[in-house]
Order: C-alpha cells, then structure tokens, then sequence
C-alpha cells in the first residue's frame, strides 16, 4: 500500500469518526460559559463602579487636602531654618526687647504699613538676635505698639525681599540668611543681587508638589476647581507581539493594517492640590482608525459581452443576430475596508503649574495613567489560515479580547487666560498601551499616540483676590 | 430544525439550540481532539474550551462553506494552542524513502477506527500533530508550517515518519492476528 493509500484509509475512516463523550460534558461547558471573567477584566457594571471609587477616592483626597490646610492655616509653625538673621545696628536701631522666641507672621507688607494691629505675630517681639520669616509671609510687627526705626529699615528692605519674592514667587523654597551688621551695604544694593546668602533647600517632594504650600500672597491656599474641555487629533502607532502566533501570520496581519489616526474627545476635572499641583479626573472617548487592505492574487473575472446585429437582406427582410462572447480576466483583487477600535477611558493625572497664578501664560507638565471603561471594535483582520474575518463585537466575543488596557500618559500644557474664569490651553501628549489586547489568534497588540489637546479650563469656584 | 435554525438560534444565545449543537457535534468533535491530546482527560478540557469559544464567536460564522468545517478548525485551533503551551520543539528528520516493508492493503480492512484512534494517539506528539493536520484534516505543508511556526520542510519530514511508525505498528498487530 502506497503512502497515499494509507493517507486516504485514515482519513476516510477517521474523518467523519465519533468518539464518546463524557456524559458531565455539557455541565462543564455551561459552567465555564458562565465563569466570571478574570480578574484583570471587567464586566461594564464593575468598570462602572471602578470609575465611580476612583472618582470618590479623588473627591476625598481633594476634601482632605482642603481641611488639612484650612486647618493649618493659622498655626503654622515656622521652625525650619532661620531665614533672616540680624544684630542690632548703631545707627537706626531702636529696638528694645531681646527675645529669643521666634516670630512669624502671616501678613503681607502692604497690610503692615496700613496697620500694624492686622499682624498676626506669634511672639510679641522682634528678637534682635534672630528673626525668622518665612515663605510669603514677609515681614512682621510686635503687639507693643513701639516704634522700631529698625522695623522700618527692614521694612524697606523686607519690601525689597517682596519684591524678589514676587519675581520668583515662591520665596520659601529658598532661604535667606545674612548678618544684618555685614550685609547692610549689600542690602542697599538691594537684596536681589545678595546672591551668596542665598541657600537651597534640601528636595523636598512635598513642597515640589506644593502640598506644603503656605497661603500666598493673594490670601487664602488655593482651592480651585476647574472643568477641561478638550478634543485632539492623534498620530497612532501600534506594536504588535507574537503572544503564540507565527512570525509569518504576524507579517501577514501587519502588512494588511495601516493606521489612518484617531481623535480623543473628552472632559475631565482639574483640582488644585497645595498651590501648584493638580488632580485630574475625566472621561473620554477615544478612537483609532485603521485601513484594512488585502491583495488577493489569482482573481478570475468574467464579463459576457452580447452584440446584438440587426442585418437588412437586399429582399427587405431583417435578421437580428445576437453574438454572446466572454472575457475572462485573471488579476489580483485589493479588498479595503476600514477598522474602528473605539474606547471609552478614564484618565487619571498628576500636573503641577509653572508661572503665576494669576499670569497670562502658564504651564503646566502632567501624567498618569488612562483606564479603559470600554470598548467597541469593528472591522476585519486575518486568521491564522489568513482568511479575513470580522473583529466587530460588543461584547467579549471578538478577536480581540476586551480585557481591560491602561496606558501611561504624559503631555505638556500651555495655558492662555482669556478671562479670569475661563483659560484655553493646548495640551501636546503622548501615551502608551502598557497592557495591550489580546487576539484570538495568538497576537499582543498594544496602540500609542501622540496628539495635541485643545481644549478650555472654566474655573468652576475659588476666584482670585487680586492684589 | 435545521442546522441554519439551529446556528441563528445559537447565534442568539438559545440554550436549546446550543443544547442541539452540541448533541450533534460533540462525538466528532471530541473525536479531533482526541487525535491531538496526549490522553483522554486533556481532549475532554480542549472539547470544553472547543465548544465555549464556538458559541463565544458562532456570531463571527459566515455562513460562507461549511459550518461542520468551521467548528473543527476552531477545535484544532484550541488543540494547538494547548499542544504550543508546552513548548513542543519538533526534531529535524532527513526526508528518505521509506525502508518499512509495504503493507498489503488487506491488512488495514481489519483495522476499525477505535484501533486507528490508538494507533494515531501513539506517535510522537510532533509526528501526531502533522499527521492529522495533513492527512485527516487536509491542511497543506506550508500552512502546517504557518500554524506551527516550523518550516515545510520540517512537516514533510515530521509526517514520513509518522508514516513509516504507523505502517510498523500495523505490521506488528498483523503478525500478533496471525
């Protein structure tokens, strides 16, 4: 018996053979059916709710960040390093106590030159020795109402310090410390060109994240909250992975997906943590378009041509001829259509704010991380026999698995304030699949973008007090 | 009910008609797997996850050549993903003549298909694997060679040894008849 006869025998025998099955098999199919997803996917009821803690869990960081400072706000404790240090001097000084408590205060200099009573001072003297003033909070008074012709001179040069601190603004992320004996000629120069009293700090992650903002000049620690609009057109890439298919499917996939961009839409709340950071907090949609383009080689089409010939005989009589002829052309086929992977996300962000409060221009750097709620694909792909098949589905029944993806975010903001209320920003972003989809066919595919965000911020309260 | 019925019904998600399918599919079925799995309990879970993937995705069937057809392929698609999870490594073979002494055709009418499925079920799990994917199933080398991320030549090598082990094992169980 030849080989081929063998081949036949046991696929004549074998092809159309039954074999028992377990009588619990059913039962064991239903039970699987009705297995709950893992656990990295998510049904719509828990992606809902996992969106809604998320949201809770960042209302009560933004509640408790909001009392804590409210809290603070009158017993801050200004016991770090001395920042301004001075002796008594022999011309102008009149200063009368020596007092080795320290002082400060929470008033700005304007308010001092109005009225001395508005000063809040946690000493009741200026110590002549030592004098610690810090942050914002420039200069202070004693609750005896005694004339310091020092005070004034260090008023003076205090305002002169105000005036630096409102170039740089946020004077308590350096210190200041000078003798006042040795630095009076310095201090005439004015104290901005002081530089070698001029001391950095140690890193500190939570005043870089301005949770340990003191209340700015403006008053209060800010407390605002603002709602973005934004929409974006995406550049889109996508990597995809042999997650158990073969290098020549995933050749034949790739060479048949061409990205053609995407877009974002969303909205998302913006507030403010400490003076300068943000927590962001939205919804959006997003969605990746992508031409699927298969050549199909060996196409045979035929085209029947029918001639109709009307012929009038020299006796008058007319004959219709009809000639039936085929054309048989054997080409190639390009089949196209277009793939659609839509995806509602919830965006969670960092930012922290460069520039003035109150600027015209500021900016902003922020990340995070963007979960996926849900999503819809439509389309077509190739199988593992590269035929094409359709990837639509709205629920898990699809090519690719609708497990639940996360992408890593990063974008640069620039604000532009139009009113006191209301900023457009454009937003240039990155981001990242980190997880990517699974396909049924043995494929990790991971998407990315790159885009510009413009949108507008509406200050939704906390307005400003001007100065 | 026919099985166009029966597909719509399935396609809906009616537990009747998903009942009816599987009572008409489940003994071939169970029998694909049965040529890839190494033993009886391993067939059983690829049939489980066979069948939950068929109703997960009967929405994506075309209706576009044959519905039996498309089962087995996803079927065998399951079977290799459990077969590709234990890192199946399949050894070059030289390609030569088979040196196995010919059969008389004879020999095989005795044979029943119970005594097949034991005979298939022996062979090397590579050898197996090509076997039944070209033979019974009908895939060619090069999509052999695509499915399995092997060279061509590598299943053609794989499925003359099969041959020649199942042409042996044939042999003896002549000689143990007579």
């Amino acid at each position: 018996m030849t080989d081929k006869q063998l081949d036949e025998f046991f696929s004549h025998k074998l092809k159309n053979y039954s074999a028992p099955v377990s009588p619990d098999m059913w039962e064991r199919i239903m039970a699987e059916r009705q297995k709950k997803p893992k656990a990295f996917w998510l049904t719509p009821s828990q992606k809902l709710m996992l969106a809604a803690t998320f949201f809770i869990a960042a209302l009560l960081l933004g509640f408790y960040y909001f009392n804590n400072t409210s809290q603070n706000k009158n017993t801050i404790e200004h016991n770090t390093t001395p920042i301004y240090s001075a002796t008594p001097n022999n011309g102008n000084n009149a200063t009368t106590e020596k007092d080795n408590s320290n002082l400060s205060i929470n008033k700005t200099p304007n308010s001092i030159n109005s009225s001395n009573s508005d000063v809040k001072a946690n000493s009741n003297s200026i110590n002549n020795n030592n004098i610690k003033v810090n942050s914002t909070s420039i200069f202070s008074s004693s609750k005896k109402s005694q004339t310091y012709s020092s005070l004034n001179s260090l008023t003076n040069e205090y305002k002169t310090v105000n005036n630096f601190s409102n170039d740089e603004y946020d004077l308590n992320t350096s210190s200041f410390s000078y003798n006042r004996v040795n630095a009076e000629p310095a201090l005439k120069n004015s104290l901005l060109y002081n530089t070698n009293s001029i001391h950095l700090p140690p890193l500190n992650l939570r005043r870089i994240l301005g949770l340990d903002a003191c209340p700015n000049a403006n008053g209060a620690q800010r407390n605002d909250w603002y709602i973005e609009l934004y929409g974006s057109p995406d550049y889109t890439f996508k990597s995809i992975t042999a997650n158990g298919a073969s290098a020549n499917y995933l050749q034949k996939k790739d060479s048949t997906e061409h990205l053609r961009g995407g877009f974002t839409v969303g909205a998302r709340f913006s507030k403010t943590i400490g003076e300068r950071t943000y927590l962001k907090l939205g919804i959006q949609y997003n969605q990746i378009n992508e031409l699927f383009s298969q050549r199909k080689e060996d196409q045979v089409q035929t085209t029947t041509v029918i001639v109709r010939r009307t012929i009038t005989t020299p006796q008058g009589t007319t004959t219709t001829i009809t000639d039936t002829s085929s054309v048989t052309q054997i080409g190639y086929r390009i089949i196209k259509s277009m793939n659609h992977y839509k995806n509602v996300e919830l965006p969670v962000m960092l930012g922290y704010e460069f520039g003035m409060p109150d600027a015209n221009w500021r900016f902003t750097v922020n990340g995070g991380l963007i979960f996926g709620l849900s999503s819809w694909y439509m389309g077509e792909t190739l199988d593992t026999s590269l035929q094409v098949v359709a990837i639509n589905s709205k629920s898990n029944s699809g090519v690719y698995e609708h497990s639940f993806t996360t992408s890593i975010y990063g974008s640069v903001g620039i604000y532009r304030r139009i009113t006191p209320q209301l900023d457009v920003f454009a937003e240039p972003y990155f981001r990242y699949n980190i997880l990517g989809n699974n396909s049924l066919y043995g494929v990790n595919q991971r998407f990315g973008a790159a885009g510009i965000s413009l949108g507008t911020r509406i200050q939704l309260n906390g307005r400003r007090q001007h100065l | 009910m026919t099985e166009l019925e029966i597909i719509k019904g399935c396609i809906k998600q009616q537990a009747s008609c998903q009942r009816m399918l599987y009572e008409q599919y489940a003994g071939k079925l169970m029998a694909v797997c049965l040529r890839y799995a190494k033993d009886p309990m391993e067939a059983e879970d690829m049939l489980q996850d066979a069948f939950v993937r068929i109703f997960n995705y009967i929405n994506q069937f075309k209706f576009e050549g044959s519905f039996e057809g498309w089962m087995r392929r996803i079927t065998v698609n399951v079977a290799l993903k459990y077969i590709q999870k234990k890192k199946l490594a399949f050894s070059e073979v030289n390609e030569q003549k088979d040196s196995t002494a010919q059969i008389p055709p004879t020999a095989y009418s005795q044979l029943g298909e119970e005594v097949l499925m034991q005979l298939i079920q022996q062979l090397p799990t590579g050898y197996r694997i090509v076997f039944n994917l070209n033979v019974i199933e009908g895939y060619s080398h090069e999509e052999i060679a695509t499915l399995l991320n092997i060279k061509a030549s590598t299943s053609r090598s794989q499925l003359v040894k099969a041959r020649k082990i199942l042409q042996e094992q044939i042999l003896q169980l002549q000689k143990i008849a007579v």
